[in-house]
């Protein structure tokens, strides 16, 4: 049950402070738009808090460009769309790099690499599958299914409009456990590689023994032999090797019900 | 929470603090505050623009009025003399309203103080009514016990009255038997004085 009421806030009030740039190349006439600024919430996803981005580039790129999706990168690496953005963020190798400065693009959407979102409705939809994956592997599914329409669009409308109690007055009841078991069936996970692709594994929070998995059995589960587990991140700080990773799910995981983390290895 | 967890807990409680003052504290409020420039800024130059397009507007219209000349001009003359006639018609009215409004506010000012001293002397005929009202019913009192005194005298009057009927009769009485036995005694004495003379000769 996620009832700690101090970390969910922290967790939800974690913002970024981000710089966008126009691309030289789409710029028309003489004037070079200045860097526009915005703190950004870390759980949103970019598409979610960009329009006054686009609204303010878009005067200075030609009108044909105007209607085109789109996109940012970073470092000539796009970024992308339907990733959180804390941990598009906590990919990046540099520290402390802040404000992270992006560039948008309104042309030659690099179809290969990042998947199109059209409109908000079509990331709503992939933010409503995440959740009910998460469900399927926490509650087999039958939470989400026994919430009706309006509980579903209360989610999105929730992360959307940074509404807290609005979110997590739903939200709660995907975080609940059965009551004659302390722990979801499995962990809703996943491990992000440095190209910035994530893999997903069936974990259970409970170890064969019936105690309660911390981050180091998670960290031995992911390591080989070539190369060891040593560390995971997310929102931004290292976290302990001795969390639980029952309460982790409960309270460090993102709106779609997912613990996304970056794993640290070191080649044995 | 096991010690374990609170420790966890803590932790990670310390490194979000950690990571708010290093990626939020720093820029927060001056982004927000460039943000609310540029929209201000957003704001004025459409503004700006919107009063450049009105004056050049406004510069045509003057300079195409007085550019034409012939019949054009003759129009446009008697345009203006109707243009001039109707703004002092109302001007003529605005002053008449203002004339209006002085004498407005000052039958108001003069209609307060009427009220004011009718208020005055309702407050102190309400004093007054208020006066009278206590004098009436101390007066009513008295006038009760007035009464009550008056039955009281009455009563020892109708008493007395009966009582002195009571002692005429008895009098009257006394009276009719003392004349008779006065008369009786005189008799007695009569025939004794003739006995005796009777006796004597």
């Amino acid at each position: 049950m996620a009832n700690d009421r101090e970390i969910l806030r922290m967790i939800w009030e974690g913002q970024l402070a981000l710089c966008f740039q126009a691309d030289p190349d789409e710029i028309v006439g003489l004037q070079q738009p200045e860097n526009f600024y915005l703190m950004v919430s870390r759980l949103s996803y970019l598409p979610l808090v960009t329009d006054k981005v686009k609204k303010y580039f878009s005067r200075f790129i030609s009108g044909e460009q105007q209607d085109g999706s789109v996109w940012f990168d970073y470092n000539g690496t796009p970024l992308k769309l339907h990733y959180p953005i804390g941990i598009l963020y906590d990919l990046c190798p540099e520290e402390g790099n802040q404000p992270w400065c992006l560039t948008i693009h309104f042309s030659k959407f690099p179809e290969e690499a990042l998947v199109k979102f059209e409109t908000k409705d079509l990331l709503e939809s992939y933010f409503m599958s995440c959740l009910k994956e998460a469900d399927v592997l926490k509650h087999r599914g039958q939470v989400i299914s026994s919430m009706q329409k309006k509980e579903h669009n209360q989610l999105w409308i929730g992360l959307v409009n940074d509404k807290f109690d609005q979110f997590w007055a739903v939200n709660r009841r995907l975080m609940e456990v059965n009551s004659e078991q302390e722990c979801f069936k499995h962990t809703p996970l996943r491990f992000y590689n440095e190209d910035g692709t994530f893999t997903q594994q069936l974990i259970s929070p409970l170890a064969e023994s019936g105690k309660k998995k911390t981050v180091s059995d998670l960290l031995e589960e992911l390591s080989t032999p070539d190369r060891k587990a040593i560390g995971i991140k997310t929102h931004g700080i290292d976290i302990h090797n001795h969390t639980d990773l029952q309460w982790m799910s409960e309270h460090l995981s993102y709106p779609d019900n997912f613990l996304h983390l970056v794993v640290f290895y070191e080649n044995v | 929470m096991s010690q374990d967890d609170q420790e966890y807990r803590q932790a990670v409680i310390n490194c979000l603090r950690e990571r708010n003052k290093r990626d939020v504290l720093p820029f927060k409020e001056i982004i927000l505050q460039n943000n609310r420039l540029l929209d201000n800024v957003a704001q004025l130059k459409a503004d700006n623009l919107k009063i450049s397009v009105e004056n050049e507007q406004l510069r045509t219209a003057i300079s195409t009025g007085g550019g034409f000349g012939g019949k054009d001009s003759t129009a446009a003359q008697l345009a203006m003399a109707a243009l001039e006639k109707k703004l002092l018609a109302q001007q003529e009215e605005l002053t008449g309203l203002h004339k209006r409004k002085g004498e407005n506010s000052q039958m108001i000012v003069d209609l307060n103080l009427k009220m004011e001293k009718q208020q005055q002397i309702i407050a102190s005929k309400e004093q007054s009514l208020l006066e009278q009202r206590n004098a009436n019913v101390s007066l009513r009192a008295e006038v009760q016990m007035l009464k009550s005194s008056l039955d009281e005298l009455k009563n020892l009057n109708t008493t007395l009255r009966d009582e002195y009927t009571a002692l005429q009769l008895a009098f009257s009485a006394l009276e009719d038997k003392m004349r008779a036995s006065q008369k009786s005694s005189s008799t007695r004495a009569h025939c004794d004085v003739s006995d005796l003379i009777i006796l004597n000769s």
